[in-house]
């Protein structure tokens, strides 16, 4: 990427989640390098609390979501991630044993903004499809009713679907959920 | 998009049209608003070189061609002109208002990813493209890494997606039933 061909300080994993332990704002870490996050727009912070209310109220018992704080490493390339929204089925696993950093969930959601649209789509995708214990990647727009999901196939292709429209439902098939695109887009204006 | 909340000169399907007949440089049409492309790096003009040379010479045996990237293709129901930078193209070429450079009918459609673009290639076009019938593949080539993503219709409307990762893999085009090595779209190409 562009920005990589300046020099800049590599760091370790551990150097990386050192300094995360002490910062005051999130950074997301990619094979060496430190990407600090912008925060979220109100309508990007009021969709990710409709989505993981809307989640919790249905969940089975066996399943548990998180937002914001969470970490996920991907350890084929190098990554950790602080996902918008994402749901662990039974028991964590952790990254050497931290308790901030988790390596297989099952489903992870993204609400796209403008400054994260490309690496959501492509970045991301491309580290969460080597994640074994994932089963669903899902996209949701900010500023028109579109729910995009990637589910796992068996044989290592994903299939995208796209629901549009506020009078659409969603299922979540990795979680057996669904959801309303008037509950994930509550107070919105689009 | 962010640049397009600025009030702009709106312009009609044909204005833009007439333009783009006597431009210098290539621009896209999005409803009413008209954006001028950047040119390509090096990689992204090489790479988009042999898709469109080594894809040509497969596909021609099944009656397909290739139309390098000065090729217009209209999407009725977004009302855009996008030019990718590669389209296939296997029935008789269908014209926008019998315009002789913008088509309706495109099999495949494959996109170089440059930063600038990335987020429109992957959201707002593929969105766009899914909307045309005839289009049965949507191929994204990263210039900076050997990964090759293929978006590909299925009965249902939904797409299956495909990547493909190493220099030494393969990637089937399945609407042509064609396939390519990643050695060939890269051939020539040293990443930094």
């Amino acid at each position: 990427m562009a920005q990589r061909a300046i020099k800049q300080k590599l760091y370790t994993p551990e150097q990386y989640l050192a300094k995360e332990e002490k910062a005051e704002f999130r950074s997301e870490y990619e094979d060496g390098t430190i990407i600090a996050m912008a925060g979220g727009s109100l309508t990007h912070t009021r969709m990710v609390k409709n989505i993981e209310r809307a989640f919790d109220n249905k969940l089975k018992a066996s399943c548990e979501s998180f937002s914001h704080e969470v970490k996920v490493q991907v350890e084929n390339y190098q990554k950790f991630y602080y996902p918008d929204v994402v749901i662990i089925c039974g028991e964590p696993k952790f990254y050497n044993k931290r308790q901030d950093t988790i390596t297989n969930p099952i489903l992870i959601v993204e609400v796209l903004s403008k400054s994260t649209e490309a690496k959501d789509r492509g970045d991301k995708m491309l580290a969460y499809r080597a994640l074994e214990s994932l089963e669903e990647y899902v996209l949701i727009s900010q500023d028109k009713a579109i729910v995009e999901q990637y589910l796992k196939n068996k044989d290592g292709s994903w299939l995208h679907k796209a629901t549009i429209g506020l009078k659409s439902k969603v299922r979540f098939e990795s979680i057996d959920v669904e959801l309303t695109l008037e509950e994930i887009y509550q107070r919105v204006n689009l | 998009m962010a640049q397009r909340a600025i009030k702009q000169k709106l312009y009609t399907p044909e204005q833009y049209l007439a333009k783009e007949e006597k431009a210098e440089f290539r621009s896209e049409y999005c409803d009413g608003e008209i954006f001028a492309m950047a040119g390509g790096s090096f990689n992204h003009l090489q790479i988009t070189a042999n898709l469109t040379v080594f894809l040509h010479s497969k596909v021609r045996k099944k009656g397909c061609r290739v139309l390098p990237n000065e090729m217009k293709i209209w999407v009725e129901s977004t009302r855009r002109f996008y030019y990718p930078d590669v389209t296939v193209l296997c029935d008789k070429p269908k014209f926008y208002k019998d315009r002789n450079d913008t088509i309706e009918n495109p099999k495949l459609l494959i996109e170089v990813l440059s930063k600038s673009t990335e987020a429109t290639d992957r959201g707002e076009k593929f969105f766009a493209f899914q909307t045309l019938e005839s289009v049965e593949e949507y191929v994204l080539v990263s210039q900076d890494k050997h990964v090759v993503e293929k978006f590909t219709k299925q009965s249902d409307g939904s797409w299956k997606y495909l990547a493909t990762i190493g220099i030494d893999s393969k990637v089937t085009f399945e609407s042509v039933g064609e396939s390519l090595n990643l050695s060939e779209i890269y051939d020539l190409i040293e990443f930094k």
